[in-house]
């Protein structure tokens, strides 16, 4: 359990370090939608950006498959 | 935020420009405000008065269902002086934060109109005054984004707030839930986590709809029964919602009709002597609820009582065996089977068969057994006597938890007697007006219970559309992979389920983090702020999974049924300091906590720790 002061200070920053613990593409697909969310557009609109990540992130997944 | 300087002109009851100081200027120490008063002498109207500055308020949660436009801010004698002129309602509140100090101002326009009064926004205006000296004015635009950055709005219930309020936070109800719940969300400040989440969902819906549309049969199939439990559980919490509306409603309309028959002077101690033991009925109902929970939680721990007969005999036969020196046997198996074969005792005598000692080692060596099954026979006669000592203590608690419960429902029973005759008799009152009102009183009452009896199914229905989803989702993943291999959207579709998967588990391990925080928090405050005899009995204060608070004794039980109506008072404003404390990330606390109405209920000892 942190003390009060280390859970607050950034929680996005702590978020990130608990995404550590998952796989690369996981990893990286939250962390674009955390930071694409950081900005004010709206969920759609984060949706809508994400759906490219997601596809070259499946893309590479396959280069490294083969 | 400290508030400091408090000017109101013709608000409420304070005709012409009046003021009030917070703290004296300089004094860090002095920081508690006590306003008393009689009834009516403005208490409540200066809490009204920071409301409207800082977030512009009309109405206080206590106002209940009280209508906006019954609400005056404008002091009524001030119109009433000068008729057909406009009167400029104003409060200008100073206070200091993070060591800058703030002047903002809100004034509004009251005006009779026939036996009317409108009410107008006039203005708003911010000034900081810079380290310099200089006083600098907030644009209009940006005044709510600076006082939200000071004080968040969503949050302000929690600091400024009145009695009534203090008193829910303690009432497992759904309306206590939802304020914990929304306080702990925001504190959390976990927006940009929940938009992501819901991004990444409306991916994921994408990508399936996709796939349900392409050639693999049982990836279809799977998504459409996936589709259809979604749609079917986001159908139940719809309904689950609309259900908690509804009962609000009904009771706010039962609140009035309350207020219509209280008038009726030939029947008001019937409707006091109904509305106290309509408070009891609900403050048993509690306790026998929690009875209820505390019996569920010991069904595991005393499951072992419906084999007590079987372990109890298994364990008398194996005690009968040691008692006769069978288990374990004096004589050891293998001697015994070499004196057979070898046909001579230790003591160098021969036995023959068809003697009578032949026979006699014969009947013992049937009757014993071997050494290992003798070792298993003592493993499990230990481990049985262990098993045999909880069966009293076990069968005590069950037994206790039933009795708690058998009389929490007798009394509900004697009570509903009770109520029934009030309600009769209520009911033949002579005044007509009065029974009219009075069966719509009843009709919203069964509907309410009706209505309670739907959400409780509901809720059921829910918990097992949720488990069958967990059972689809884990068949969809094990098809998507299969199909994954040659399939790019395959492949998509499980990155999109398993980043949603990972940012929900976050999601639910912070706010497990933040509740076990505030817990903490309020339990140590809680112990500092309660008399000697509720510290012994009182020791932790737990935010439950579903946001409800509960307290345990020293035998760590839930005790919150049982205690006192101070004791709640003080629990609750624990909860809200750790709430401060919490959101102040570990920082001085800046944050004001304004109550209205004292703490009445409070014992002397309990309202000096508060002070103190």
């Amino acid at each position: 359990m942190n003390d009060d002061k280390t859970l607050f200070q950034d929680v996005n920053a702590l978020i990130m370090e608990k995404l550590n613990a998952y796989p690369d593409d996981v990893r990286e697909l939250a962390i674009q939608a955390i930071r694409l969310s950081e900005a004010r557009h709206p969920e759609s609109a984060v949706a809508d950006q994400l759906q490219s990540i997601v596809r070259r992130l499946a893309k590479q997944q396959e280069g490294d498959d083969q | 935020m400290i508030l400091h300087k408090m000017v109101v002109e013709n608000f409420r009851q304070f005709r012409g420009k009046q003021e009030i100081e917070f703290i004296a200027p300089g004094n860090d120490h002095a920081n508690v405000t006590v306003i008393f008063g009689e009834n009516g002498r403005g208490k409540t109207g200066l809490f009204r008065a920071i409301m409207f500055c800082l977030f512009g308020e009309h109405r206080l949660s206590q106002d209940g269902d009280v209508r906006r436009d019954e609400l005056q801010l404008v002091n009524v004698s001030a119109l009433v002086s000068t008729p057909g002129q406009p009167v400029r309602t104003s409060v200008e509140l100073e206070f200091t934060h993070r060591g800058q100090t703030y002047r903002l101002r809100r004034a509004i326009l009251g005006m009779q109109d026939e036996n009317k009064i409108i009410e107008e926004e006039d203005e708003k205006r911010l000034y900081v005054v810079t380290s310099d000296g200089n006083t600098e004015s907030v644009s209009t635009t940006e005044i709510d984004t600076v006082i939200d950055s000071i004080l968040d709005r969503r949050v302000k219930d929690y600091f400024l707030f009145g009695g009534e309020k203090i008193e829910r936070l303690t009432r497992a109800s759904i309306a206590q839930r939802r304020e914990i719940s929304a306080g702990i969300r925001n504190l959390l400040n976990v927006d940009a986590l929940e938009k992501a989440i819901g991004a990444v969902g409306r991916v994921l819906k994408t990508l399936e709809k996709e796939l349900s549309n392409s050639s693999h049969e049982e990836l279809s199939r799977l998504l459409k029964r996936l589709g259809d439990n979604e749609a079917e559980q986001a159908g139940s919490r719809k309904r689950l919602e609309e259900l908690a509306d509804e009962i609000r409603l009904a009771q706010q309309e039962i609140d009035k009709t309350d207020k219509e028959l209280i008038k009726f002077n030939e029947i008001r101690h019937l409707l006091e002597k109904r509305r106290s033991l309509e408070k009891e009925l609900q403050d048993l109902e509690q306790q026998r609820d929690e009875a209820l929970n505390e019996m569920r939680n010991l069904v595991l721990k005393t499951t072992a009582l419906i084999v007590a007969p079987t372990v109890i005999n298994v364990f008398a036969h194996i005690e009968k065996q040691k008692q006769r020196g069978e288990i374990p046997s004096e004589i050891r198996r293998d001697l015994i089977e070499r004196i057979i074969t070898e046909q001579r005792c230790i003591c160098g005598n021969e036995i023959c068969e068809g003697t009578d000692a032949y026979s006699h080692i014969i009947a013992w060596l049937k009757r014993t057994s071997d050494v290992s099954t003798q070792d298993a026979a003592l493993n499990l006669w230990r481990y049985l006597a262990e098993v045999r000592n909880h069966f009293s203590d076990d069968a005590d608690l069950v037994e206790k938890q039933l009795q708690q419960y058998g009389n929490r429902t007798s009394s509900m029973a004697n009570i509903n007697r009770g109520l029934d005759n009030v309600r009769n008799q209520i009911g033949s009152s002579e005044r007509q007006d009065a029974t009219k009102l009075d069966r719509q009183r009843k009709k919203l009452q069964e509907s309410i219970i009706s209505l309670e009896a739907e959400a409780r199914t509901k809720q059921i229905q829910l918990e097992q559309l949720h488990q069958e989803n967990d059972r689809h989702r884990a068949l969809l993943k094990e098809e998507k992979l299969k199909v994954g291999k040659n399939d790019e959207l395959s492949r998509r579709s499980i990155l999109a389920r398993d980043t949603l998967d990972a940012l929900e588990g976050i999601y639910q391990q912070f706010t497990h983090e933040i509740k076990e925080l505030i817990g903490k928090s309020a339990t140590q405050l809680f112990r500092e702020l309660l008399d000697k005899e509720g510290r012994e009995n009182l020791r932790t204060i737990v935010v439950n999974d579903d946001y409800s608070l509960q307290v345990l004794d020293r035998y760590k039980k839930p005790f919150l049924a049982n205690i006192s109506a101070g004791q709640r008072q003080i629990m609750s404003i624990s909860f809200i300091a750790a709430l401060a404390r919490t959101a102040s990330r570990g920082e001085n606390i800046e944050v004001p906590l304004f109550m209205d109405t004292p703490f009445g209920r409070l014992s002397y000892e309990h309202r000096q720790n508060l002070i103190n």
